[in-house]
């Protein structure tokens, strides 16, 4: 791993500990505070802290450390928790949040930074000790100030941890200089004795002034946790043998060690006596045991090893040694393998995209091999068209990410808006689990940020409004996810005032946007507010009522191919529904053509196929009865004003007869619109490509994709398509209305 | 950049004086101009008071350097070790390699240059 590869992973992990942090602190802020949660806000910031220690950035180093000491004292109840308290560290883990997006030559030459450190530090004044200030004021790195005195105290033997590091050789090379690490650990105790072990220097012609060849034997005393220490090490742990062995272990740890590793017995031994973790004695008895056996026949026999002696020995049963070494050997496939693995996002583009591409070749067979009509032939393609898809779907499903990191993030938005307001609100999050691509997740953030605040502003009453209204105080909001139809639906809800129908047609009228006569539906009135600068705040605050955002909001949603509803009651509340597609790289699509021209229909859209010539348009609009059902549809050649290409019209003179008419039967939400074509060609897996700037005005077309034969076939909108259906339906109902009354 | 010096001296010693920043950022090419073909005469002496900076890629160097000299059976001394190499050698415990003898008048005096 290249240092900036592992610096990559510092930022990265110390972003998980932040957003643990603020998990924490809201919980705490809403009241729920136990031990457990300090303690983990405490180590979130211990670990970065340390981390950066090995970084050298000492600007967080420097920072954290006064934030942990604090959080320390609260820890040992020195110190009360209160709401004061709460609000000051979670500003410090936002100033954290800056300071680890910073270099320490960046954070040297940004004043406003700084001045938020030296403001931020005066704001913990009140819970800090003498002794901290002390630290900060010397701006002296608290772990190598920490370090200085503690490797001249002389204490007990309480606590006492043995860390035995044979560290990667190329850990040098990587950036990692064990300088950090013994510094970071000195951090978490008093380093009581170091013995740097130079015994694998190799002959001066095989030397690489680059690899690492010391080794490490440490005493370290400390009230530190297993996994404290061990995260010491995280960036180290490939291709390392770090042994940690706990105060409790027992004299056949230490054997163990000592048989493990590649020195000396002897030689390890009085390393680990003068570090203090084993008694000479001790020692001396076990290895002269394991010294040369004599058979009782007085033949010499293999020097055993020492677990297998100390078991002889009936010192330690069997069933210890070997748990002991199969507890090794997991430790050491944990370190190797790990659960997880962290994939550079762009790498997993790349893959998606050329899965895209083996998608469009195996079509390409599929195509070719049809024209061969050999049962063997079709019997490979299916297959190949089979392991295809599960390739396909395996690779989307790992960009697939839960929304509750983007949910989990709106707590401190609302927690920090209400304060602003000076509103109470309580955040609900469902469906937490639900899976989206994570390219949708990343755009979604500031279109969900912009309806928050906005129910948070606008929705949901002050506090004395609310009493009046016979409400709870404290306003409710709900962020939640779930699947349906094929899409994700998200919904904000609160439970506050609701939209003002008048005021939003006031409002357009004030603004033009629609006459005095105009006859809107609440759904096409409340969309109104999806209109570039309209806003029906009185009063412009800076979280909104300025008009810019709701216009932003529906671009970003219809950019992933979603749309927004509204739904509203008055005095009741609003819901906004985002519906999103599962994903924009791939998708299940269903192939139909008019005039020649190829389109392909989100399959998730669809809900039948009917021919249309086995039914009659109602009185000449282009709207039949299905079933009782009024279904309004387009047809693709007006629509797109196709012409039939040479070819085709060759061919339809060839027939002798214009194509037959089928109408597609779609769906997005609660609206159903047909889409007339002239040929049904069936299912196909598209690769959803994106359109030139020439299409960008072209009303229903989502995208493009390349068929196996290599005609382009274009993706159709259907939302945007349903919405025309519907908006050309009501028209020719309203000029047909007009014409009768003029009658 | 560290700046190395060896010197050949009449009364049979070798006296290796290193100043500046001996770090992984040198430590190859120190070792390959300096320290691979090195050859010592009966005593060594090392200077390394002005190190102003020595990461463990650097200590590593002086460490093999120090075994390269023993190898070759000359006896050695360190003078004057620096606050660099001080610190470091404290904090792992390297002293025993890495004595500080102040008094370096018995071994040098009298002594004068035969080449460099």
């Amino acid at each position: 791993m290249s240092l900036d590869a592992v610096l990559q992973t510092f930022y990265i992990e110390a972003q998980e500990h932040l957003e643990s942090m603020e998990n924490m602190l809201l919980k705490m802020d809403e009241g729920e505070c136990d031990d457990e949660m300090l303690n983990d806000i405490f180590r979130s910031a211990h670990t970065i802290k340390g981390s950066a220690g090995i970084f050298g950035l000492d600007h967080i180093v420097n920072f954290t450390h006064v934030v942990e000491n604090v959080l320390d004292r609260a820890r040992d109840n020195e110190i009360d928790i209160d709401k004061n308290l709460i609000d000051v560290i979670f500003k410090c883990r936002d100033h954290m949040q800056s300071l680890v997006a910073v270099s320490l030559d960046e954070y040297n030459a940004q004043t406003d930074l700084q001045k938020t450190d030296s403001d931020l530090l005066a704001a913990l004044a009140p819970w800090t000790s003498t002794e901290n200030k002390q630290t900060v004021a010397q701006n002296n790195t608290p772990a190598e100030s920490q370090l200085d005195n503690k490797l001249t105290n002389e204490g007990d033997n309480e606590n006492l941890w043995h860390i035995s590091l044979r560290l990667s050789t190329d850990c040098l090379r990587n950036g990692m200089d064990p300088l950090s690490f013994i510094k970071f650990l000195s951090s978490l105790g008093e380093i009581k004795h170091i013995e740097t072990i130079i015994d694998n220097f190799p002959q001066v012609d095989n030397f690489d002034a680059e690899s690492l060849y010391f080794a490490y034997e440490i005493a370290l005393q400390s009230d530190a946790s297993l996994e404290e220490i061990e995260n010491t090490f995280m960036f180290v742990q490939d291709d390392s043998d770090i042994t940690i062995l706990p105060p409790t272990a027992k004299i056949d740890d230490y054997l163990l060690l000592i048989d493990k590793l590649p020195e000396e017995n002897q030689r390890l031994g009085d390393i680990l006596v003068n570090c203090g973790s084993l008694t000479r004695h001790s020692l001396e008895q076990a290895l002269i045991a394991q010294s040369t056996v004599i058979t009782a026949t007085g033949e010499q026999t293999v020097t055993p090893k020492l677990g297998e002696l100390l078991t002889e020995q009936n010192k330690v049963s069997e069933s210890i040694v070997s748990a002991a070494l199969t507890k090794q050997k997991q430790n050491k496939s944990q370190v190797s393998e790990g659960k997880q693995i962290r994939i550079d996002s762009n790498r997993l583009d790349h893959l998606i995209n050329l899965i895209g591409e083996l998608v469009i070749n195996q079509q390409r067979i599929e195509l070719l091999s049809k024209g061969v009509k050999k049962p063997q032939l079709t019997e490979a393609v299916d297959d190949f068209e089979n392991f295809t898809n599960q390739i396909r779907d395996a690779a989307l499903s790992l960009r697939m990410v839960a929304i509750g990191g983007t949910f989990q993030r709106f707590k401190r938005l609302v927690r920090d808006t209400a304060q602003e307001l000076g509103k109470e609100v309580e955040l609900t999050i469902d469906g937490a689990d639900t899976e989206l691509d994570r390219l949708m997740v990343e755009k979604l953030g500031d279109p969900l940020t912009h309806i928050v605040r906005n129910a948070m502003d606008h929705g949901l009453e002050s506090i004395e409004d609310r009493q009046a209204a016979g409400k709870n105080t404290k306003g409710q909001l709900k962020l939640a996810a779930y699947h349906e139809g094929g899409h994700i639906v998200i919904a904000i809800s609160d439970d506050g005032n609701g939209i003002n129908k008048e005021r939003i047609r006031e409002k357009a009228i004030e603004k033009g946007i629609i006459n005095t006569d105009s006859k809107l539906s609440d759904n096409e009135l409340f969309h109104l507010i999806f209109h570039p600068g309209f806003s029906t705040a009185a009063e412009v605050t800076n979280l909104s009522g300025r008009g810019v955002g709701m216009d932003v909001v529906k671009r970003n949603v219809e950019a992933l191919q979603g749309s927004i509803d509204i739904s509203s009651q008055a005095g009741k509340g609003s819901e906004f529904k985002i519906r999103l597609p599962l994903t924009l790289a791939i998708i299940d699509g269903f192939h139909v053509e008019a005039k020649g021209t190829h389109f392909i229909i989100p399959q998730a859209t669809i809900i039948e196929c009917i021919n249309l010539a086995n039914h009659q348009d109602i009185k000449g609009r282009h709207c039949i009865n299905l079933r009782g059902e009024m279904i309004p549809y387009l047809n693709m050649s007006e629509i797109f004003k196709l012409t039939p290409s040479r070819e085709q019209t060759l061919a339809d003179n060839i027939i002798q007869h214009s194509p037959k008419r089928e109408l597609v039967i779609v769906q997005f939400g609660s609206d159903v619109a047909g889409i007339a074509v002239d040929t049904l060609n069936g299912e196909i897996q598209t690769v959803v490509k994106p359109l030139g700037p020439i299409f960008k005005a072209l009303k229903g077309i989502g995208g493009s994709s390349l068929l196996g034969n290599g005609e382009i076939a274009f993706i159709l909108d259907v939302p945007q398509l349903i919405e025309l259906a519907i908006a050309n339906e009501i028209a020719s109902k309203v000029s047909r209305a007009e014409s009768m009354n003029g009658q | 950049m560290a700046e190395i010096k060896v010197i050949q001296k009449r009364d049979n010693s070798t006296e290796i004086t290193i100043s500046g920043e001996l770090t992984i950022y040198c430590a190859m090419e120190a070792f390959q101009q300096h320290f691979q073909q090195l050859k010592v005469k009966e005593k060594t002496l090392f200077k390394l008071g002005n190190i102003s900076e020595i990461d463990t890629a650097g200590v590593q160097l002086l460490v093999m350097l120090m075994k390269i000299v023993s190898e070759q059976s000359s006896s050695y001394r360190v003078v004057s070790l620096g606050e660099a190499l001080t610190d470091y050698s404290n904090l792992f415990q390297l002293n025993r390699y890495f004595v500080d003898f102040a008094d370096i008048s018995a071994l040098t005096s009298g002594s004068e240059e035969d080449k460099s």
